[in-house]
């Protein structure tokens, strides 16, 4: 989910999804309902990996993954660099952090579309008064980072 | 509730709405009382006589049900609440008139005929996104509710809320803060406006398919605390797992059966196109400036007042006298590769035959495959409702697709589908 919408705002590659803010981060519900038919496809295939603390979701490969992936050769020849870009940049973030950062990236989007500047310490306050869990030093600190990689566009500095 | 005064009104639904005089006093503004001139299901009727409710009394019904929502929430998971997103008695108070007024006026942007006009509302200038009527609800709210949520005596007294809160929190911005949250029970995967409209919908139309046990559903409703630092969201209790089963299953039964019924999506499809006849520019005016004026004066009456003059255009026409496209071929709900492939075929067979082509995936009422959290006694466990719901796992949603011909051409069109559905049997 993260990831899509990374790959969607910050390298516009045309996905199409219309995303909306959660308090668990950007959220499209449609990138569920076309996981769920790639899996009819049998393109991927998703399992529930439980654990003490919670759940999450494991995606591999399916038996079809070749074909189906053959029939968008051409997108994936445009766009494929950008996919690796969002793992190479993103794939070692937990999800709560990953949460963070897109949510950080959603309230920069959201200030460039009413074309608002905003500073590093009110984007960082915005994102807290949503996500409250974080610290002040960790949510500076992420949010330094993505100013840094020009992730934030409308961010004016400290 | 919030003032001394309560005035209640009658519900098929729900038995008794009650509201105070601060929510009589919004209700009674001509921005809402408009919701009254706004079928719910736009041209249903034409197949379910009886589906001639409007968005008033569904807005009426989201609100009491995002209310039942709220209190149980809270009463299951104030811990959680004040643990993870620091709420204390008075900020659930002020919060709970909130979600009150942002689901009372969640709906107040929708086009006349509901979501049958959406795709005719023009796009953003800053990323070319179409609006939705939840952009066209923050700006009325903004605009029209200002001075009856801003300066009303009630509000002032108690609670200090501002119409820009109820804006932030339906249009879903980042500035809506904590109260985010609360968004879910308003636009979620199990939320206020789906519990309210299975079971009114069903109720007008005469079936039973969106029927489910709303009180048992709301009162296993908690937050659950996410995992490694992720976000609280709703889920259920595992006791209320059924339940919440049981509105999935009306979802897929009502879409299949009512909101993607083949006559009633031909319907839509004339409305939408009559509408474009009639629009300056194809479009609705948008929610900026004095478009909003413009665009808070279309409403059914209007619609209609225009078909009767003889407007739209070949599809006004066929809305006037009943002379709608006519299904010639579908594919299954969840079309595989070759399903696709006979598609094709058909559309190449069909030529200039093939009037309409309609897609489930286009349509808002579409069930999504999104998951929802059941928490064990103790909240001790946290799994999918799919890992105990064999059903829930396996409904998908609809991406069927449906094509059309003039009733004129059907005899002909049914020849050219019946040859090749033979051919692909022998």
């Amino acid at each position: 989910m993260k990831f899509c919408y990374f790959l969607q705002t910050l390298k516009q590659v045309p996905l199409g999804y219309d995303f909306s803010l959660y308090t668990y981060g950007p959220f499209a519900a449609a990138i569920l309902d076309d996981l769920a038919y790639t899996q009819r496809l049998g393109a991927v295939e998703e399992r529930v990996i439980c654990n003490p603390n919670g759940y999450g979701y494991e995606i591999t490969a399916g038996c079809a993954a070749d074909e189906v992936k053959g029939r968008s050769q051409d997108f994936l020849t445009q766009y494929g660099e950008c996919i690796d870009w969002v793992v190479r940049e993103f794939g070692g973030l937990r999800a709560g952090d990953l949460e963070l950062a897109s949510t950080m990236v959603y309230v920069d989007q959201e200030a460039r579309q009413k074309g608002e500047a905003i500073s590093l310490p009110a984007l960082v306050e915005r994102v807290l008064e949503i996500k409250p869990r974080f610290t002040q030093d960790k949510a500076t600190e992420l949010a330094e980072d993505l100013v840094q990689k020009q992730f934030l566009s409308q961010v004016t500095g400290k | 509730m919030n003032g001394e005064r309560l005035y209640e009104i009658r519900c098929p639904v729900h038995g008794f709405i009650p509201f105070d005089e601060w929510e009589r006093d919004i209700i009674a503004q001509p921005a809402f009382q408009r919701l009254r001139r706004i079928r719910q299901l736009a041209w249903t009727d034409q197949i379910y006589p009886g589906a001639m409710h409007t968005r008033f009394e569904h807005s009426l019904g989201v609100m009491h049900t995002a209310t039942l929502l709220y209190d149980s929430i809270v009463r299951c998971s104030r811990d959680i609440l004040g643990s993870e997103l620091q709420y204390k008695e008075d900020g659930l108070k002020r919060h709970r008139v909130l979600i009150r007024l942002a689901a009372l006026l969640h709906d107040v942007g929708h086009g006349p005929f509901s979501h049958a006009g959406e795709e005719l509302m023009p796009s953003r200038r800053e990323d070319s996104r179409r609006y939705k009527h939840e952009d066209y609800s923050a700006a009325i709210i903004r605009r029209h509710f200002r001075d009856v949520i801003d300066e009303h005596p009630v509000n002032t007294a108690n609670f200090s809320l501002r119409s820009e809160d109820v804006a932030l929190l339906v249009e879903g911005s980042a500035k809506a803060g904590v109260a985010l949250f609360w968004r879910e029970i308003i636009a979620g995967h199990v939320d206020a406006d789906r519990m309210d409209y299975l079971l009114r919908d069903s109720h007008h139309i005469g079936v039973q398919y969106g029927c489910y046990d709303l009180q048992r559903l709301i009162h296993t409703m908690q937050a659950v605390p996410g995992q490694e630092g992720e976000g609280l969201r709703l889920g259920v209790s595992e006791g209320g797992g059924h339940a919440a089963e049981a509105l999935i299953v009306a979802r897929y039964l009502m879409f299949t059966q009512v909101y993607f019924h083949k006559t009633r999506v031909a319907f839509d499809h004339h409305l939408r196109n009559a509408l474009k006849e009639i629009l300056p520019g194809e479009h609705f005016p948008g929610p900026e400036g004095g478009s909003l004026d413009e665009y808070l004066a279309w409403d059914d009456w209007r619609v209609l007042g225009l078909l009767a003059a003889g407007k739209g255009g070949e599809h006004g026409r066929r809305l006037a006298q009943r002379a709608q496209f006519r299904e010639i071929y579908h594919t299954p709900e969840s079309p595989l590769a070759h399903d696709l492939e006979s598609l094709d075929d058909m559309r190449d067979k069909l030529g200039d035959l093939l009037a309409a082509e309609e897609s489930a995936i286009t349509s808002w009422y579409n069930l999504s495959k999104g998951d929802l959290p059941v928490v064990s006694e103790g909240r001790r466990i946290v799994r999918p409702l799919s890992h105990y719901s064999s059903i829930v796992a396996k409904i998908e949603p609809i991406r069927q697709v449906l094509l059309y011909v003039r009733p004129e051409d059907q005899t002909k069109a049914r020849a050219i589908v019946k040859r090749r559905v033979d051919k692909a049997h022998d």
